[in-house]
């Protein structure tokens, strides 16, 4: 299960998705506030799909910048940027689940723990640059380290794992 | 009839004017320049070469280079398309020299329509209405000015003798504004067109932009297509164009049809052009000037008259008659153009360029899309904002409305930044839909955007495209932090407004 923070005009949203496998669609729950809603996404193609919400279906097509992704639904565009966590001027929280990945490529410029420490939600765990920003990457919940498998200096993709949790606990 | 025939244009109306020689089972030859080289115009062609470099006046400008082109490769005419060459009479007669048809009119009738101050002697002569103005040669005599200015009245608008797109021109609204303004809009003619005369007539602040299609051939033979309204624009630049005009009735369009027939038949006017005129609130209307080329705006022609204005030019050109006389012409149903055009319209209409990533124009029955681009062209800084062109067709102007609404809903346009959602908020404007439309009308009102209501549905494919990319970067199953903040520009631009000066 993962779970997603978007802050939709200014209200926070999470995005959950439900475990699909192989199957399809994808069921997404979007939570706000005490509101829950499930919808259904079936892809199309790579940025492509259809989303199909309470007895109508709404095609989608969307686009990813290095920092932003654009959407177009329904003769709207919606413009999202993706949130540097640390970076300053924004309040955002990550959602996470398991495992704390580098969410853009960049350098490993500190790592604060060791395999074994005990973490508190929102303890800074590595610090990464990327594009000559620093981000902070912060535990997303409280948990233990299970194994850390980056080291400072070195270049890392999106997506890579920095810090393994050994205990995941639903945020 | 021609076998081979040159676009000397690119975007839209080179695929368009393509599509049309190749359905007429001539073989279309295109140019292109650097920038354009993978273009959609391009591969409509049968055969294309390049023009090398980039910009206008390296390529597209380059009259010299298009006919070297031309001759090498056994081209029997050019179509020029509109803006570019289309109405270079040195170019025209160039061509000639070359001995290949330029296909629109003679360089001696683009000379006569291109001098604005001959053309509105020429033609209020024939008996075409022209506004009350001063067309004097020399502007030494002040006093000579000031009191024509007063005869004339205030406010008044000051243009150059061989003026368009706006510049050189500008508006007087008191006496002491006079004198500074003629300066310096003759010192811009000057330089924008090297002819620094300028001249000034009646300026008509809620006057109806409706201009007639006019067709000549060298048969003798001229006839109006009837009118088109484009009193929606920007910066002089047309937005919304449609047929027929909401104002004009059987009888103003009749007496705007022959007014522009005899202004055509004073310059011998052969092949496609439209006499502009200003309409005012008494339905009184004035000659404002004529475009010697196919304008833009004219698929909404061919679509209420049923004729492609292309392949009549081609005709024409070749020397046959007038496919059509102005008795069997009729004006049918209703229809509606708007320009898509890569700019912002919450950033004041910024151009926007880059690689177009995703591309659906509507289809649908009557909906008419004569796109420039595809998934994946470019949008270069070097040549003008306008994508593609919709066009719907509707029995009435309501249905018309309705269909644009769908069409424009239903246009998919990501990776560069569009004017659609304008449009589409434009075309569901009260004043709009009830045809309450003058040439200052964006100067003057402001265009709320319609709601979005899914911008939580938004959020979602925010999320997944996060991890959709991110699963492909790294193959891993789970992705961390995704975290997606909504900016929203049209709000925070608040309501479109186009910028006043």
């Amino acid at each position: 299960m993962k779970a997603f923070l978007a802050i939709a005009g200014g209200t926070p949203m999470e995005v959950e998705l439900q475990e699909a496998g192989a199957r399809e669609p994808d069921r997404f729950i979007l939570r706000r506030g005490d509101q829950r809603e499930e919808i259904d996404v079936f892809r199309t193609g790579a940025a492509s799909g259809l989303i199909h919400r309470a007895g109508r279906t709404f095609e989608y097509h969307a686009v990813r910048y290095d920092r932003s992704i654009r959407v177009w639904i329904d003769g709207h565009i919606y413009d999202f940027q993706l949130a540097t966590p640390g970076a300053a001027g924004r309040t955002v929280h990550t959602v996470q689940t398991e495992d704390l990945k580098a969410p853009m490529p960049g350098t490993v410029l500190q790592v604060r723990v060791n395999e074994g420490d005990a973490f508190t939600a929102g303890q800074p765990l590595v610090i990464m640059e990327s594009m000559k920003m620093e981000m902070t990457l912060s535990a997303p919940h409280p948990g233990t380290v299970g194994g850390v498998l980056c080291s400072p200096g070195q270049l890392v993709d999106a997506g890579a794992i920095l810090v393994r949790f050994a205990s995941t606990e639903e945020p | 009839m021609f076998r081979r025939v040159l676009i000397a244009n690119r975007g839209e109306i080179a695929t368009r004017v393509a599509s049309t020689l190749q359905q007429m089972g001539i073989a279309a030859i295109g140019v292109y320049s650097d920038a354009d080289r993978h273009a959609l115009h391009v591969r409509s062609m049968d055969e294309a070469y390049p023009l090398d470099g980039n910009t206008a006046s390296e390529t597209y400008l380059r009259g010299d280079k298009i006919i070297e082109i031309a001759r090498r490769h056994r081209v029997d005419a050019i179509h020029p398309g509109y803006g570019f060459l289309s109405e270079n009479a040195h170019f025209a007669e160039r061509c000639a020299d070359a001995g290949i048809v330029f296909i629109g009119p003679s360089p001696a009738a683009m000379r006569g329509v291109g001098d604005k101050v001959a053309a509105k002697g020429a033609f209020a002569a024939a008996g075409v209405p022209t506004l009350p103005g001063w067309t004097g040669k020399s502007t030494a005599d002040a006093q000579v000015i000031v009191d024509e200015a007063r005869r004339v009245g205030y406010p008044l608008l000051v243009k150059a003798a061989a003026g368009g797109g706006g510049k050189g021109m500008r508006l007087v609204c008191e006496e002491r504004e006079l004198r500074p303004s003629i300066e310096a809009a003759s010192r811009e003619a000057g330089s924008a067109f090297g002819d620094p005369r300028v001249f000034f007539e009646r300026y008509l602040p809620k006057a109806r932009h409706v201009e007639v299609q006019i067709f000549g051939d060298h048969h003798g033979h001229a006839v109006y297509l009837f009118e088109r309204e484009c009193s929606i624009q920007r910066r002089h630049q047309k937005i919304l164009e449609e047929s027929p005009s909401p104002i004009v009735d059987r009888d103003l369009r009749r007496r705007m049809g022959e007014a522009a027939v005899r202004a055509a038949r004073a310059v011998s006017y052969a092949n496609a052009g439209t006499v502009e005129f200003l309409v005012d609130e008494n339905g009184d209307f004035y000659f404002l000037e004529v475009n010697a080329r196919l304008q833009v705006e004219h698929p909404v022609t061919e679509l209420v008259v049923g004729h492609d204005l292309v392949a009549a030019q081609v005709r024409v050109a070749a020397g046959e008659s007038l496919p059509f006389t102005q008795e069997s012409l009729t004006q049918t149903g209703h229809a509606m153009e708007v320009r898509i055009c890569a700019e912002d319209p919450a950033r004041d209409f910024l151009p926007s360029t880059g690689r177009i990533e995703q591309y659906i124009p509507p289809t649908a029955r009557n909906i008419r899309v004569d796109s420039g681009v595809a998934a994946g062209s470019e949008v270069s800084v070097y040549y003008d904002s306008m994508l593609a062109k919709l066009i719907v067709w509707g029995r009435d102007r309501q249905e018309s409305l309705r269909r644009m609404d769908w069409a424009l809903r239903r246009f998919v346009v990501l990776g560069v930044t569009t004017n659609i959602e304008f449009l589409r908020a434009l075309v569901n404007d009260p004043d709009v839909a009830a045809g309450r439309m003058h040439t200052q009308f964006l100067q003057e009102k402001s265009v709320a955007p319609l709601a979005a209501d899914h911008e939580d549905l938004a959020s979602a494919v925010a999320v997944i495209a996060v991890q959709r990319s991110s699963r492909a970067a790294s193959d891993q199953k789970h992705v961390a932090s995704a975290v997606a903040g909504h900016t929203d520009p049209w709000r925070d631009a608040g309501a479109w407004r186009s910028c006043t000066r």
